[in-house]
């Protein structure tokens, strides 16, 4: 395995990936510095991008644009008040007001350092997490890998949604576009509708620009017209230098980072928790509580080190089994899938040197954050005064390009129009999408294992539980499953018991 | 995935309001301030309706597959169905509990620049076959600004010259990718 790191280490220096791992960092942190567009929706619409480049290449750029991103929330989180992404409105409650006191560059450069240490820490948990794991995934059989997609989606499309309706809904309506072309084992066309372009399936790279590209560009419509002045900062102050706040920060970045680490290996849980309980968590073993919410440094550390810590651990069981923690780890799957990559032990055997390599960019890019991000931090801000106005076209422009990258098709044009719709209709209701993605790309996995298992097993449905591990592995979906029906109902019990609990007291006096 | 809390959010007075017996009339009305009020509970009934909807006609096509092929395709979509059909028994028993249920408030001018920048996509894609690929995002390069009234000229031209060239750079010079042709633009 060193052996290979290494290998992978001096692949990952050579110009062109560097260039990579740079220019992703740069670009993720525009992105995620501008309100409404997300790392996902980045990742999304460069995938096409990385066609024509070596693999190590465009996976660099997605590391630096998965990076950079998480870290340029913080930038109109501490600046404006306006969080760039969901996994950076914790950072909002202590740098807004940092801000306001006149230490934006100070709030800055906590924000930077905390990112860049909460991913170095998830970048070496991910090189020495993910293969052991792969190691263990190569005992699997046809009945395992069913369950592990079934466990994927399940656990995703359950626990990521406010509505457990309308999450597996989302994983269905996946599952179904997974479906459409083909059918390998017995050659017959599902869900074609009668269009040839169908017969080889939906490209996973149209459903992502569709899904996550269009919904947000247009969104972007309202601050086109009600655009605020541009960004005041006010003067700095004389404040605490970054040195001398080091040893105070250091035990929240550690706390903040196994936080983070945490929360990224549990499917479905995502950036923003564990930068909501990295907060929480640093609030509460603080001496002063009070100064949480007026400007307290750690409140700002444990907020963007928690955030940053998620992006590498999200990605173990990415790799390993194919289950993406997060959204965002969802897209770099449908990445991995773009350049001939399929997650799973054989990544590591047969393509070591990409898949170390790519583990080693997501380190080398939290590494990058940290000059970046002090010397960029003046000029970031004027990504901010991007009018959307312009914006808008210019994506819709990269998304109809990038749609017809694929396949040279006019007809995928097409089907992007026919996905942003679905997405807009989706995101208007309040279906999550990542399920969605989760359900394209792990669907015929599933289906495929499934009839695979049977027709070993002779249609016996005991073909699905073979071995101890297949019967774990139903046993965890069917314990997710019961988790996330029995949880509303837990929830509402508490509630209500709180409530009389509240009733006494006050019915007393 | 992240979105600008652009106008999802419940209002203080969410309690206080209780549906009626008319949900059309109740649910979807323009107040002063130019935003249109949607009950949550209309929402939900739109989802639950739109879900049955899709979920049975992709159960009609699956039902043209035959032998083992169709096995997972209709698991598939009556398990859609169903999460369509326990919405909306849900959504109808919250209505007919009188349960108390959140408002949204969309902005009327955020739908209608959203609608025109949606516009301008679908009118862009539908040229691109005819016109070509770089005469039809020029025209929603230059156009979609100034529909959202945005006047700097000068901006929007060197926007317009300068993201041309990078996409014809990038994607035709050095990854040799031929994008879509046609009457002014070959």
């Amino acid at each position: 395995m060193f052996d290979q790191i290494l290998t992978s280490f001096f692949i990952i220096l050579e110009p062109a990936n560097a260039l990579a791992m740079l220019g992703g960092t740069l670009l993720g942190i525009c992105i995620g510095a501008l309100p409404g567009l997300s790392a996902t929706m980045g990742i999304a619409i460069l995938i096409p991008l990385s066609f024509g480049l070596d693999p190590l290449v465009g996976l660099g750029l997605m590391a630096g644009i998965y990076n950079g991103a998480m870290y340029g929330g913080a930038i109109p989180s501490i600046l404006l008040g306006i969080p760039g992404t969901p996994a950076s409105v914790a950072t909002v409650f202590d740098g807004r007001p940092m801000s306001e006191q006149g230490k934006g560059n100070l709030a800055l450069r906590i924000a930077v350092f905390s990112s860049s240490i909460g991913g170095i820490i998830s970048a070496l948990a991910l090189i020495l997490l993910a293969p052991p794991l792969a190691k263990v995934t190569l005992m699997f059989g046809p009945s395992d890998y069913f369950w592990v997609a079934l466990f994927g989606l399940m656990s995703l499309s359950l626990l990521l949604g406010k509505s457990l309706i309308k999450g597996v809904f989302a994983a269905c309506i996946g599952l179904t576009m997974g479906l459409v072309g083909i059918d390998t084992i017995s050659g017959q066309e599902r869900f074609t509708f009668g269009f040839v372009e169908l017969i080889n399936g939906v490209n996973i790279v149209v459903v992502l620009i569709g899904l996550f590209g269009i919904p947000p560009t247009l969104k972007l419509a309202k601050n086109a017209i009600s655009r605020s002045g541009p960004t005041q900062l006010k003067k700095e102050a004389d404040h605490e230098s970054f040195r001398t706040l080091i040893p105070r920060l250091m035990p929240t970045w550690l706390k903040s980072s196994c936080i983070g680490v945490f929360v990224g290996l549990l499917p479905g849980v995502g950036g923003n928790m564990a930068s909501f309980l990295s907060y929480n968590e640093a609030k509460r073993s603080s001496r002063t509580p009070e100064r949480f919410g007026n400007g307290a440094e750690e409140g700002v550390a444990a907020a963007e080190c928690g955030n940053n810590a998620d992006n590498g651990s999200a990605l173990v069981p990415a790799l390993t089994l194919g289950i993406p923690g997060s959204s965002v780890s969802a897209v770099i799957l449908g990445g991995l899938l773009v350049h001939g990559l399929q997650p799973g032990p054989a990544l590591f055997k047969e393509n070591a040197d990409i898949v170390y390599g790519f583990m080693l960019q997501m380190l080398a890019t939290s590494i990058l954050l940290i000059p970046i991000g002090i010397i960029g931090s003046r000029f970031f801000v004027k990504v901010l005064n991007i009018p959307p106005a312009i914006l808008i076209p210019t994506v819709f422009s990269l998304s109809i390009v990038g749609v017809y990258a694929v396949n040279n098709s006019i007809f995928d044009i097409y089907l992007l129009l026919v996905f942003g719709l679905i997405g807009i209709i989706l995101v208007h209701f309040d279906v999550p999408l990542a399920p969605i993605v989760l359900g394209v790309i792990l669907g015929p996995m599933a289906e495929e294992n499934l009839r695979l298992a049977l027709l070993i097993g002779q249609n016996q449905w005991s073909a699905l539980f073979p071995s101890g591990l297949s019967i774990g592995l139903a046993a965890f979906t069917a314990l997710v499953i019961l988790f996330s029906v029995c949880k509303p109902l837990i929830t509402k019990r508490l509630n209500q018991r709180r409530e009389r609990a509240n009733r006494r007291p006050s019915a007393a006096t | 995935m992240w979105s600008a809390p652009v106008y999802s959010y419940p209002l203080p007075s969410v309690a206080s309001v209780t549906p009626g017996r008319d949900i059309c009339e109740a649910v979807l009305r323009m107040n002063e301030s130019h935003s249109l009020k949607i009950k949550s509970i209309t929402d939900e009934v739109c989802f639950s309706l739109t879900a049955i909807l899709a979920s049975s006609y992709l159960l009609l096509k699956a039902h043209e597959i035959t032998g083992v092929s169709r096995l997972f395709p209709t698991v598939v979509c009556w398990i859609m169905f169903g999460c369509g059909a326990i919405a909306l028994i849900k959504s109808l028993i919250a209505w007919l509990r009188h349960e108390p249920f959140s408002v949204r408030h969309i902005d009327v001018s955020t739908f209608v620049y959203a609608s025109y920048a949606a516009l301008a996509l679908v009118v862009t894609i539908l040229l691109v076959p005819y016109i070509g690929f770089f005469s039809a995002i020029t025209l929603l390069l230059i156009g979609t600004p100034l529909i959202l009234k945005y006047r700097n000229v000068l901006t929007i031209l060197l926007v317009t010259v300068g993201f041309e060239m990078m996409i014809y750079l990038v994607f035709v010079e050095a990854f040799s990718r031929r994008l879509p042709s046609g009457a002014l633009f070959h």
